[in-house]
């Protein structure tokens, strides 16, 4: 009976964990789609160089950062995936959206300029064994680089 | 330089499936994996088990007797005269494969033997209460004389170690799953195929018509067995010995086949009759 | 599609740029290969399989940043940065990113 219960227990928080994750997940993409249109403007290299020392009016260290957790359903699927191998789609989208939305705050930060150049990333787990048991399974990205300001 | 802006709606960086068909795909491979591995395992084990020898069988298993059986074995009436009718049948036996073959009596309504290692076979307090005749009990005992001769006992056992082991290396061996896996089918694990039981019912047949000069009650268990169990499916899915109506039938086939001297039933001795579970 | 970890393409003018374009994958190894890594873990050494397992993920995360860059008419990635994290135990997580250019 007590095995039972944990049975249940377990497809429930599957069911929750794909239902509310796929919805967070969907509206992520869409406020983030929508952002990056906004700031499209504003480019983010990895270039450092400047092409006119002159030119540059004013520069300033940016940066963003997001910590994304992983819902119940993914956790479970990407523990089955790794039984077989292969690509880890799971958590393909976790890092993606990680990505982009500190990419997005990175730039918030760099309103007003023209280019944000030498842009830099770091990934980490966060939690300790990060992805195992009972961990929190989350992934943290920072971004970084120097915005820039021209002279008109 | 020159900045040309681009935006794509679509995302190269994100595989395109959808995580439900995943979730469900790898599912079923492990399932199945699981199933091959398990099935794999336990003929294995089968193999091993039909080849080991009886003193292996008796290291391997003793715990059985000194921490379970042993402590069940009360020095009453009814226990005696269980023990009685199983020497009577074991006599009888041309080759011995143990030394000793004890008969245990385990207290519970539930209707039911088993053939453990080691030559030991419970039989429980509700299987004595419902027997009619002295004939019933001893087809019910030397059906499971049957399954040590053929050592049916043992591959399900086998199974089930193998099971065990599975789920242990799988999902560790304290977790909920293991135990989860270990109550559902250490019950349908006990239970032997089709072929296992008619071979063992066969032998029973012979045995008790041998030790009574004829074959009278033989059939009696599964008849009463068939009248109840037909009902649930889960039920009989689930018993360690199924489908009681064809094994009655096959019996009764058998009676009237060969032609055996019709004998007077014995009854079963009082101390049977009304087992003493204390 | 030429690939530099360079500020430029060398010997090549650069013309026009695309901004930022990333590649990345998280894979994993099958079971088997786990356990022969722990075990290879007791007396050191090269872990063929997580070896391999990197190499996958580098191609397949090179590809899609190359496959992005290409789509937005990039003749050149420029200033190209790896990075790699373990975003769980057994899987690799392979992260590619430099500037989408045009060189004449």
């Amino acid at each position: 009976m007590e095995s039972l219960i944990n049975l249940g227990v377990f497809v429930f928080l599957l069911a929750l964990g794909y239902l509310a994750g796929h919805a967070a997940e969907k509206k992520h993409y869409a406020s983030i789609i929508a952002r990056e249109k906004e700031t499209l403007n504003l480019p983010a290299v990895t270039i450092r160089h400047v092409e006119d020392e002159e030119m540059v009016e004013s520069a300033w260290l940016v940066s963003g950062s997001v910590c994304v957790g992983l819902d119940y359903f993914k956790m479970v699927l990407a523990n089955l995936r790794k039984i077989f191998g292969g690509r880890v789609g799971a958590y393909e989208t976790l890092v993606d959206r990680a990505r982009r939305e500190a990419t997005l705050r990175m730039k918030k930060q760099a309103a007003g300029a023209d280019i944000v150049l030498n842009t830099r990333y770091e990934t980490s787990s966060i939690g300790q064994n990060a992805g195992g048991k009972n961990a929190v399974g989350a992934v943290e990205v920072l971004a970084y680089g120097t915005a820039v300001i021209y002279k008109k | 330089m020159k900045y040309t802006p681009k935006h794509f709606e679509e995302n190269v960086n994100v595989e395109k499936t959808s995580p439900l068909r995943e979730f469900f795909l790898l599912l079923f491979g492990v399932i199945g994996a699981l199933v091959v591995l398990y099935m794999a395992l336990g003929m294995a084990a089968g193999f091993v088990a039909a080849r080991l020898p009886v003193s292996t069988e008796e290291r391997l298993f003793g715990f059985f007797d000194e921490k379970f059986l042993i402590s069940e074995k009360k020095p009453n009436a009814s226990q005696i005269e269980l023990q009685k009718l199983l020497d009577r049948l074991t006599s009888l036996i041309p080759q011995k494969r143990y030394e000793e073959y004890n008969a245990i009596l385990i207290c519970g309504d539930e209707v039911n033997a088993a053939a453990l290692p080691g030559g030991n076979i419970i039989v429980y307090e509700g299987l004595l209460k419902q027997a009619e005749s002295e004939n019933e009990i001893a087809l019910v005992l030397a059906h499971e004389l049957g399954h040590f001769s053929n050592r049916d006992h043992l591959r399900g056992l086998g199974r089930i170690l193998a099971l065990f082991a599975l789920s242990a290396i799988v999902t560790g061996s304290s977790s909920s799953v293991t135990e989860y896996l270990g109550s559902m089918t250490a019950g349908a694990e006990m239970r032997f195929s089709q072929k296992q039981e008619y071979a063992a019912d066969d032998y029973g047949f012979e045995l008790v018509s041998k030790l009574y000069g004829g074959s009278a009650g033989t059939s009696d268990f599964f008849e009463r067995a068939s009248s109840k169990d037909s009902k649930n499916p889960l039920v009989l899915f689930f018993r360690t010995h199924p489908a009681s109506k064809k094994r009655a039938d096959r019996i009764k086939k058998r009676i009237t086949d060969e032609k055996t001297p019709q004998i007077e039933k014995t009854p079963a001795p009082a101390a049977l009759k009304n087992p003493d579970c204390k | 599609m030429i690939l530099t970890n360079l500020e430029n393409v060398p010997g090549k003018k650069t013309v026009e740029h695309f901004g930022l374009v990333s590649g990345s994958t998280v894979r994993a190894k099958h079971i088997g290969k786990d356990i022969a890594a722990g075990l290879k873990n007791i007396v050191g050494g090269e872990l063929r399989g997580y070896t391999e397992l990197l190499q996958e993920a580098r191609h397949e995360s090179v590809g899609r940043m190359m496959k992005e860059a290409e789509r937005m008419g990039a003749n050149a990635v420029v200033n190209i940065r790896f990075a790699t994290s373990s975003v769980t135990q057994g899987a690799s997580e392979l992260f590619i990113y430099g500037t989408a250019v045009r060189v004449e």
